[in-house]
């Protein structure tokens, strides 16, 4: 509680229970905080940006198949512009198809979309990454 | 005779009713007209997910209507009053924010109803947030508080609410611009662990060492870490849980490892407890 004369405001001098108790869980959560920002300054290093691709589904729709990935930055670097690229290599007409992620957050996911005309299970289908820049 | 004194006594509410409507008109335009100038909070109403988006809405109500209650667009003396203050500050929003993208051109350029509805009501929380604001700060109320030299209490849960209030309106501001991201992806732990120390370090400084006006004093023998507990670590702890919030409501979180989202917080949390401490200072 705050006691205000005027203009002048003053702390109480004889605090409600509450207010030590809200008081001590913030306290709490903020040193919390600290004791997460202190591991990952430890385990932190400058690191180039690793990614791993992996295909969610593939669905036939009436005239093309959507396949969706997701893409995981594994490392404690982001990447932005972050341009993938699927190629389906098959004998009769390759096919290829790409897309570009703003960014990829350090140890976090994102999910992409690419389309291709032919089933990516009549041939062999790759995801690589072609390339980042440094956000 | 009588009848002549009333019609006057009527005369000058309805005037002093618009003039309060025109103060939270301007109240609206000074606090949302960044935001409203903001090219990402223009492309928020196009994809922004519509559940959180009508969360923000109804959250918005409750919010308000405890600001009328305690600043009010009019002299409040009612929860009655502070219902019929905040649905008129949350109209005079709207209208504010409809009225300005459509100057602006960002409105008739929707193919659907649906974008159009999500951009005006995105943008209608801020100003109507501003509008309430507005009418107390620029008002008869901030005049009628300079003069009243009487002695007052401010309750704990009210302190604490008047600093959430604060964090979200300077978040609103921020939170929806692509530099609130970026910052979080290029620095490092130990910046974010700088910038955590800063803030707390500047709410405290703000309400009780710069001697401000409005600021707070600590009683007699009472020692410089009790308010520190009792008011700035809660504080601290409102603007980030607010800072997280906004983000999530605008989709930045989404995806995101827990390393990321503490950063977010922390960068967005630096605004956030600036507004959160002069919160307590102004209103």
């Amino acid at each position: 509680m705050t006691k205000s004369v005027g203009s002048k405001h003053t702390e109480t001098a004889d605090p409600h229970w509450l207010e030590w108790l809200v008081g001590g869980v913030c306290t709490f959560l903020v040193v919390t905080l600290f004791v997460w920002l202190g591991w990952d300054i430890y385990r932190y290093e400058d690191q180039a940006a690793q990614f791993e691709i992996s295909v969610l589904s593939v669905q036939a729709e009436h005239d093309n198949y959507r396949v969706t990935f997701d893409i995981h930055n594994t490392s404690l670097s982001t990447a932005a512009e972050v341009h993938v690229r699927g190629d389906l290599v098959s004998p009769d007409s390759p096919e290829s198809s790409d897309v570009t992620f703003d960014y990829v957050a350090s140890e976090s996911h994102e999910t992409g979309i690419l389309f291709f005309k032919k089933d990516p299970a009549s041939g062999e289908f790759n995801l690589t990454v072609m390339g980042y820049t440094q956000p | 005779m009588a009848a002549a004194a009333s019609g006057q006594s009527g005369g000058n509410e309805t005037e002093h009713f618009l003039t309060g409507l025109a103060r939270g008109l301007a109240g609206a335009l000074l606090f949302a007209l960044p935001m409203l100038m903001t090219m990402e909070m223009w492309f928020l109403g196009l994809y922004v997910n519509r559940t959180r988006l009508l969360l923000l809405c109804l959250l918005n109500l409750p919010l308000l209507i405890m600001l009328a209650r305690r600043i009010g667009f009019e002299k409040t003396s009612s929860w009655h009053q502070a219902i019929r203050d905040a649905l008129t500050a949350y109209g005079l929003g709207i209208a504010v924010s409809a009225g300005i993208l459509l100057l602006l051109g960002v409105l008739n350029d929707q193919l659907t109803t649906s974008t159009i509805v999500a951009k005006v009501a995105l943008q209608s929380v801020p100003a109507s947030i501003g509008a309430l604001l507005g009418r107390s700060q620029l008002g008869a109320h901030s005049e009628e508080k300079e003069q009243n030299n009487g002695e007052g209490e401010t309750g704990y849960l009210h302190e604490l609410f008047m600093m959430m209030v604060g964090a979200l309106f300077l978040n609103l501001n921020v939170a929806p611009t692509d530099e609130m991201i970026l910052i979080a992806y290029k620095i490092t732990p130990f910046h974010t662990a700088c910038i955590v120390l800063i803030s707390i370090a500047l709410m405290h400084g703000f309400v009780y060492a710069l001697h401000f006006k409005g600021s707070h004093g600590l009683p007699d023998g009472s020692q410089w870490w009790h308010s520190f507990i009792r008011f700035t670590m809660p504080g601290y702890v409102i603007a980030l849980a607010v800072s997280i919030y906004a983000l999530w409501t605008f989709e930045r979180l989404d995806h995101t490892s827990l390393s990321q989202i503490l950063t977010a917080a922390v960068i967005l949390g630096f605004p956030a407890s600036i507004g959160a401490a002069a919160a307590r200072l102004i209103l």
